[in-house]
């Protein structure tokens, strides 16, 4: 009676076990950058293949799950950010400058978002930036990603929140060679300075 | 004492392989399930309230246009997480099981695209303003059956003008995105979009 009560317990924990193990590995995958499918390039990450018939389960369970719809190959590519070069979570107190050439596209559009993607505002517009918009400044950075006002293509960010950069290249030549994508072809998100705490 | 000891850790062994079986079991099969569950995914998002064969231009409260306020029965991106604010976009739920669908879609100056995504979010087709002809995206969504009887009714000696795209699922949307690179071109591109059709074709 003893025995087959502890086999009936051995089986519940060895169902609980793999049951809690099988998702809590589906969770740490889709939130690593390491996940099958995405391709990394400096502070970059990519999905190219994401928006494509042919898309592999973890892209299209990492858009599920994120909530937002791929861009179809054709359309172009969409890079997110969430840290600098240097690695470092970008930071709302900070300043930053998006340095280096922007890739050949038909058009881009530059957007800061919150941690949930939701587009930073900046009086009632999102904050962000489109080929059309920018002014094309020579030794100047592409963008300047701050706080406080900026001189140049200025991107409004919130003090006291993280957030994440979405460069959007729509009919990019670089789509072709998004698998193994080159971060020297790409813009650079260097930390300037940063206020202090408070 | 130390064959006892053994003895235990043996009796163990397949319940840990068991455990580690079920777990990647469970990892494979959630991994393939997520994007049918999650009502959160964008395909679940735009469906809501959308109504088949009826083109919507998707709201935007958030860009702070007011034509874009929220009206009922109509889908909304303003809480689709990373979507883009710059792009205008117009959302057709299709259901091609009884007849196909017929997509008529004028083009302007700026990027424009067509995506059909199946409701698992999965894209079977994106096409950008550049496939049009005369400033014009003539398309035909239809199941594989469908397009076979559409070719044998076809005359022989005339080209077919639209683009036949068959369609693995007869359920799905089409997202009709248009890019908006000044807001001063918010009423063009908005006007563009509103003369876009996505209606059921009789075969």
């Amino acid at each position: 009676m003893l025995d087959r009560l502890s086999s009936i317990a051995a089986l519940l924990l060895t169902a609980f076990s793999g049951l809690a193990l099988g998702l809590g590995l589906t969770g740490h995958v889709l939130a690593s950058r390491h996940a099958p499918g995405t391709v990394r390039a400096g502070e970059w990450q990519l999905w190219p293949r994401a928006g494509a018939p042919d898309a592999d389960p973890y892209s299209l369970a990492i858009h599920a799950r994120r909530g937002d719809l791929p861009l179809a190959p054709s359309e172009g590519l969409a890079l997110f950010a969430a840290q600098d070069k240097g690695g470092t979570p970008l930071d709302g107190r900070c300043t930053y400058a998006l340095e280096g050439q922007m890739p050949t596209a038909r058009a881009w559009t530059l957007v800061l978002y919150t941690a949930k993607g939701m587009p930073l505002q900046r009086g009632g517009q999102p904050s962000g930036l489109t080929s059309s918009m920018a002014a094309v400044l020579p030794d100047r950075p592409l963008a300047v990603l701050s706080p406080e006002i900026a001189a140049g293509n200025w991107l409004q960010t919130t003090r006291d929140q993280p957030f994440i950069v979405v460069l959007r290249m729509y009919e990019t030549a670089l789509t072709a060679a998004a698998q193994g994508l080159d971060v020297d072809r790409l813009p650079r998100i260097v930390r300037k300075s940063c206020a202090s705490h408070g | 004492m130390g064959d006892a000891r053994r003895g235990g850790f043996i009796r163990h062994v397949p319940f840990v392989l068991g455990a580690l079986l079920l777990a990647g079991l469970v990892h494979g099969m959630s991994v393939l399930l997520l994007p049918y569950l999650a009502l959160d995914a964008a395909a679940a998002r735009l469906s809501r309230g959308a109504v088949v064969n009826r083109l919507d231009i998707v709201t935007r409260p958030d860009v702070g246009n007011r034509l874009d306020m929220p009206q009922p029965g109509v889908p909304a991106t303003a809480d689709m997480p990373f979507s883009d604010p710059f792009m205008l976009s117009a959302v057709c739920r299709f259901d091609v099981s009884e007849e196909p669908l017929r997509l008529r879609i004028p083009t302007g100056d700026h990027f424009m695209s067509v995506v059909v995504i199946t409701d698992a979010g999965r894209v079977v087709l994106g096409l950008t303003d550049k496939a049009a002809s005369r400033r014009q995206l003539d398309m035909l969504l239809a199941t594989p059956a469908q397009i076979r009887q559409l070719e044998a009714q076809d005359a022989e000696d005339e080209p077919v003008q639209e683009l036949r795209v068959p369609v693995p699922t007869s359920r799905g949307l089409v997202l009709l995105k248009a890019l908006r690179p000044l807001a001063s071109d918010g009423e063009s591109v908005r006007a563009l979009l509103a003369r876009a059709i996505c209606r059921g074709q009789a075969m």
